[in-house]
């Protein structure tokens, strides 16, 4: 019970608590809901250092007499455990259709890389080409004629500012390192029967994609319901 | 510590024992806690804090053991020899060292904090500080690709970041002297019965402790602006070219975004000026909220405000000239 007074116990249960989570978040997958794929590995790299902070730090509470946990240690400890509780009583699931309203959604976007995208073997459904928003947003900004009057198959989350009947946007969240800088890009869809569609729904369209001014529009053939895709975030 | 103390921390114990149990016990059930917890504004608010600090604690870790790893195996003679003891010269060294090594905002606070500890000669600690997580390979790189390959708004960044950090280091430390915070977990650290890799991790553990904290609270608050702002109805204000760039210095600083990815949200803003674009990327991985706070963990309350106000000044009139040399596009 002694043990249970002292700062360094304290100080290795924030350790381990961190240490529990980070494995948890990557062995059931969760970690994309964060952060991009390519920063995984550093996400590993982390657990790995603190599972030796960790291990030293056993050591050191063996080896050494610790002084008693003050109220600034003690609040320290609850400061690392806040994100922890929070992150495991909501569990959120992906980011919200209103983080797109907030962030505002672009239609334009200079990052992509056209010639990358056109080595690429782009897949067909029926006859239609299977291209993400990204992709398509990439073609408008700096090789329009390769999609303009090009039937397309795009999917992404209904977004509906006004609760428009003629169509709605159709958007995904482009994640660079983690879902604090996940910039919304959207397409805009015509489509007659958007009063059926709900907000956030995910679903896939196929259409033909018309480029005006330097926006790019999908005159909608087909609407269908899906479910999210495993990687619901841009990279 | 007497029973009277003791007893509150004790009932608080038994309070967090409880509220974890019940999140555990949420984990294990498969159905949902109700109305409450599928607020989309405390879905965005979690999963902000939470992205934040998962991709930030690795480099915090990073920066820690190469912190450590400088305080147990690099001697104050070495380091005081890479780096030139002129103010000037030292500080133009420190804002170009991120090239070698390059680690982000958050990892980097903690070994400009051991550079500075060791001896380093103040402006050239402090210019590495600011510069580095700019000028180095991967913001560079990301720069150019978030914008399309535009040597102009990379050469633009990498400019504003230098003079900027350049500036505020020479102007901050005159006496060649930076007021750093005791860190008590320093003097803990006793060495005798140790091996040299046992001081490093300690020395590491210590450091991600203290920074941990602050850390924790600049994503709360950089969290708590990106569920409740609209950024959107944030930039609806920049009526003209000078109040562009001060507004998205502002959120800049507020987003708190890691400087590896800031350039592809700025290269969102389409209409905007370049240099108030440019003045985003440059006043966010310097001054931001969570880079902030880990200053206020590291040096002394009111340097950190001479720190913050001196970077926000300098980066809005060096924003405002470039924002007029280029005619505003």
């Amino acid at each position: 019970m002694e043990l249970l007074r002292t700062k360094n116990f304290y100080q290795a249960l924030t350790i381990f608590i961190w240490l529990v989570f980070l494995f948890i978040v990557e062995a059931t997958g969760k970690l994309q809901i964060y952060i991009n794929k390519k920063f995984f590995p550093f996400t590993i790299l982390g657990s790995f250092i603190l599972l030796v902070l960790f291990i030293v730090k056993l050591r050191k509470i063996k080896k050494e007499h610790s002084e008693k946990i003050d109220i600034i240690s003690f609040l320290s400890f609850l400061l690392f455990l806040f994100p922890v509780l929070l992150a495991t009583i909501v569990r959120p699931g992906n980011l919200p259709v209103l983080a797109a309203g907030k962030r505002g959604i672009s239609q334009e976007f200079t990052g992509g890389d056209v010639m990358a995208i056109l080595k690429e073997q782009l897949e067909m459904e029926g006859n239609y080409k299977k291209m993400n928003i990204k992709q398509l947003l990439t073609f408008s900004k700096n090789k329009p004629e390769e999609i303009n009057g090009k039937d397309v198959s795009v999917e992404g989350f209904v977004y509906k500012q006004n609760n428009e009947k003629q169509g709605f946007m159709l958007v995904r969240f482009l994640i660079t390192c983690c879902a604090a800088d996940a910039t919304p890009l959207g397409v805009e869809i015509v489509y007659q029967n958007s009063e059926q569609l709900k907000q956030d729904e995910w679903v896939k369209v196929y259409g033909k994609c018309n480029i005006e001014g330097n926006r790019v529009v999908i005159l909608a053939d087909q609407v269908k319901k899906t479910q999210p895709p495993r990687d619901v975030y841009l990279y | 510590m007497n029973r009277k103390q003791e007893s509150p921390l004790t009932r608080a114990v038994v309070i967090f024992g409880i509220f974890f149990f019940i999140a555990l016990l949420n984990m294990w059930n498969s159905g949902n806690l109700g109305f409450l917890l599928k607020n989309p504004k405390l879905q965005i608010f979690t999963i902000v804090i939470t992205a934040i600090l998962l991709e930030a604690i690795p480099f915090i870790l990073i920066g820690a053991i190469i912190s450590g790893t400088i305080e147990v195996f690099v001697s104050e003679e070495k380091i005081k020899m890479a780096f030139p003891q002129n103010r000037f010269l030292s500080a133009i060294t420190g804002a170009l060292l991120g090239i070698l090594f390059p680690v982000c905002s958050c990892g980097n606070v903690v070994v400009a904090r051991r550079l500075l500890k060791k001896g380093v000669p103040a402006s050239g600690g402090l210019s590495y500080m600011l510069a580095s997580p700019i000028i180095n390979p991967i913001t560079i790189l990301s720069t150019f690709i978030a914008f399309s390959y535009s040597l102009r708004i990379v050469m633009g960044r990498i400019l504003l970041a230098f003079i900027s950090a350049v500036v505020a280091s020479l102007i901050l430390s005159t006496k060649n002297y930076v007021p750093l915070k005791e860190c008590e977990e320093d003097h803990h650290i006793h060495h005798s019965h140790l091996s040299k890799v046992e001081q490093v991790f300690h020395h590491a553990e210590s450091d991600f402790l203290l920074m941990g904290r602050y850390l924790v609270l600049g994503a709360f608050a950089a969290a708590i602006f990106q569920t409740f702002v609209s950024r959107q109805a944030f930039l609806s204000l920049a009526g003209n070219k000078v109040l562009s760039v001060f507004l998205m210095q502002i959120l800049g600083i507020l987003l708190s975004l890691c400087s590896f990815a800031d350039a592809f949200v700025a290269s969102s803003f389409v209409h905007l000026p370049a240099f108030s674009k440019i003045a985003f990327m440059v006043a966010g991985p310097m001054t931001n909220i969570t880079v902030s706070i880990l200053y206020a963990g590291t040096f002394k309350k009111s340097f950190v405000l001479k720190l913050i106000l001196t970077l926000f000044i300098t980066i809005f009139i060096l924003g405002v000239i470039g924002t007029y040399i280029t005619g505003g596009k």
